[in-house]
C-alpha cells in the first residue's frame, strides 16, 4: 500500500488504515489528514501517526474517541496519545497555571508513557517558547482557516445572488469549489510534507534527539505546511474549475443562432 | 458570575493538596444519576496532579482511598459499589486499593463511579471528572476531580470527613469555594422552561 514518509515526497498519500506491522522505527507516516479544506482543516479533524521509540502514537488538535471530553470541550489544542491507549496523552494546554499566578499560559501537560520516548523529558505543566509559539501559530491558523470558508461561502452567495444567469452561476460556484477542495487535497498532503520536512531539517541543526519541541513542531510543521499548500493550490483550483465548468455550461446550452430569411 | 472563595495560604506539600467545591459550576458535568435518583447537591475534591518532583501527572492515590473510606463512614452507607472501567467493578474499598496500589504510582488513576447505598437505596453517587486528560476551566484545570451527589445538603459531612483525614496525612485543602446551588440548565431547557409555564 502506498504511504508517504518523512523527509521526501513519494507520492500521493492514500487514506488506509494503520497496520502496525507497516510501521518501521521513527518514521512519520501522513495518513488520515483530512484535506482540502486547507485553512479549516489547520483545525486538525485528522491525525498523524507517528511511530516514536517502537510505539504507535497519534498526533491530533482535537479530543479523539476514547478520551474523556466533558460537555463544555478541552482547553487542549494539541494531543499526542498512545493508539493503543488514548488515556496516555501528552497535551498542549491554555489556562492559567499556579506557577503564572493564575495568568493564562500554554504549556505541556503529560500522562505517564512518554517517560521511554527518546529525549523525552519534559515535566509536566512544563511553559517553554515552544509551547507558547506552537499554540500562537495553531491558534492564528485555526481561527484564519474558519474565516477563509465562510469568506468564500460569502462571496459565493454574493456571486449567486446578482447573477444574472443563476443556474450558470450556480454550477459555476459548484465547479470552482470542487477544483479547490481537489486539488487543495492533494496539494496540502504535499505541502505536509515539506512543511514536516523543513521542521525536521530545522531540527537537525540541533541536538540529535527528539527534544519536545521537534515532536510538536515536526507534525505542527507538517499541518501548517499543508494549510499553506492546500490555500495555494486551492485557489488555483477555483480558478480552474470555474474556468471548466463555463466552458462546459456554455458548450452544453449554447443558444441557437437567430436565422432571418429573406423572402424574395 | 462570581463565587465565594476561602482562600488559605499554603506552601506544596508532599503529601496531598486538594480543593473543595460545595455547588456546581457551569462547566460541571452533571451525569444522569443526578436528575434520575434526585441526588441534587454536589460536594467535590479537586485532586492536583501536578507536583513539582514528578514529571507526570500524579494521581493522589493514598489520600483518595483514604477520604474515601472516611466518606463512606460519616455518609452512614452500609454497601459501596466503585467502577473503575467498564469491565471492573469491586463492592469494597479494600478490593479497589488493593488492585490499585499494584500499579506504578504514575500509573494510577481514580474510579470512574462510586455508589454508596444504604438499605438498598442509593444515597450518594459519586462520579470523577477527568480533567487531568483534557484541561479544562478553573478550578478543576488538570485535575482528578471527584464529585459526591447526595439528595441531602451533606455539605458539613463531607467537610468534616476531609478535614479530619488532611489533617491526618498532612495533607492541605488549598481552598474551599462555593458554586452555584443548583446544575445550569441549557439554554434550549431554559427556554422550554419559561413556555412551559
Amino acid at each position: 500500500m502506498p504511504s508517504c514518509r518523512i523527509p521526501g515526497p513519494q507520492g500521493i498519500c492514500e487514506m488506509i488504515e494503520v497496520q502496525p506491522d507497516s510501521y518501521q522505527e521513527n518514521e512519520i507516516l501522513i495518513k488520515g489528514v483530512s484535506a482540502g479544506w486547507a485553512g479549516w482543516e489547520i483545525s486538525l479533524r485528522g491525525r498523524i501517526a507517528l511511530r516514536l521509540s517502537g510505539e504507535n502514537f497519534y498526533f491530533t488538535g482535537r479530543p479523539q474517541p476514547g478520551m474523556w471530553v466533558p460537555p463544555s470541550g478541552s482547553t487542549s489544542k494539541l494531543f499526542i496519545y498512545k493508539a493503543s491507549n488514548p488515556k496516555k496523552v501528552f497535551r498542549l494546554d491554555y489556562h492559567g497555571l499556579e506557577s503564572t499566578s493564575g495568568r493564562p499560559a500554554w504549556h505541556y501537560n503529560r500522562t505517564s508513557g512518554f517517560a521511554k520516548i527518546d529525549g523525552l523529558k519534559i515535566a509536566d505543566h512544563a511553559v517553554t517558547p515552544g509551547a507558547a509559539a506552537t499554540g500562537r501559530a495553531l491558534t492564528i491558523f485555526r481561527w484564519g482557516g474558519r474565516a477563509m470558508f465562510v469568506a468564500g461561502v460569502a462571496m459565493s452567495i454574493y456571486d449567486v445572488y446578482h447573477a444574472e444567469n443563476k443556474a450558470r452561476e450556480i454550477t459555476r460556484q459548484i465547479g470552482g469549489w470542487a477544483g479547490a477542495l481537489t486539488a487543495g487535497r492533494y496539494c496540502a498532503s504535499a505541502g505536509a510534507k515539506v512543511g514536516a520536512g523543513f521542521m525536521t531539517a530545522v531540527g537537525q541543526l540541533g541536538p540529535q534527539i527528539a527534544t519536545p519541541e521537534e515532536l510538536v513542531t515536526v507534525p505542527a510543521g507538517a499541518l501548517i505546511g499543508g494549510a499553506i499548500g492546500g490555500v495555494g493550490c486551492g485557489v488555483v483550483g477555483w480558478f480552474a474549475g470555474t474556468e471548466l465548468t463555463e466552458i462546459v455550461y456554455d458548450w452544453t446550452f449554447k443558444q441557437l443562432e437567430k436565422e432571418e430569411w429573406v423572402v424574395l | 458570575m462570581s463565587f465565594n472563595r476561602e482562600y488559605i495560604v499554603i506552601v506544596m506539600n508532599k503529601h496531598g493538596v486538594i480543593t473543595i467545591v460545595y455547588g456546581y459550576h457551569p462547566d460541571t458535568p452533571v451525569p444522569e444519576q443526578v436528575y434520575t435518583e434526585n441526588l441534587c447537591y454536589r460536594f467535590a475534591i479537586i485532586f492536583e496532579t501536578a507536583f513539582p518532583e514528578y514529571n507526570t501527572i500524579l494521581f493522589q492515590s493514598e489520600l483518595f482511598i483514604e477520604l474515601l473510606s472516611a466518606i463512606k463512614t460519616q455518609v452512614g452507607g452500609d454497601s459501596i459499589q466503585i467502577e473503575s472501567d467498564e469491565k471492573k467493578q469491586y463492592q469494597s474499598i479494600n478490593l479497589f486499593k488493593d488492585d490499585l496500589l499494584k500499579l506504578a504510582e504514575d500509573e494510577r488513576m481514580p474510579p470512574r463511579r462510586i455508589f454508596l447505598r444504604k438499605n438498598n437505596s442509593l444515597i450518594c453517587f459519586g462520579e470523577t471528572e477527568f480533567w487531568a486528560l483534557c484541561g479544562g476551566p478553573a478550578p478543576y484545570s488538570d485535575s482528578y476531580t471527584v464529585s459526591f451527589y447526595t439528595k441531602e445538603n451533606m455539605n458539613e459531612v463531607f467537610n468534616a470527613a476531609c478535614s479530619n483525614v488532611c489533617s491526618e496525612m498532612g495533607a492541605i485543602i488549598r481552598e474551599r469555594i462555593q458554586g452555584l446551588p443548583y446544575p445550569e440548565k441549557p439554554w434550549w431547557k431554559k427556554l422550554f422552561t419559561v413556555f412551559s409555564k
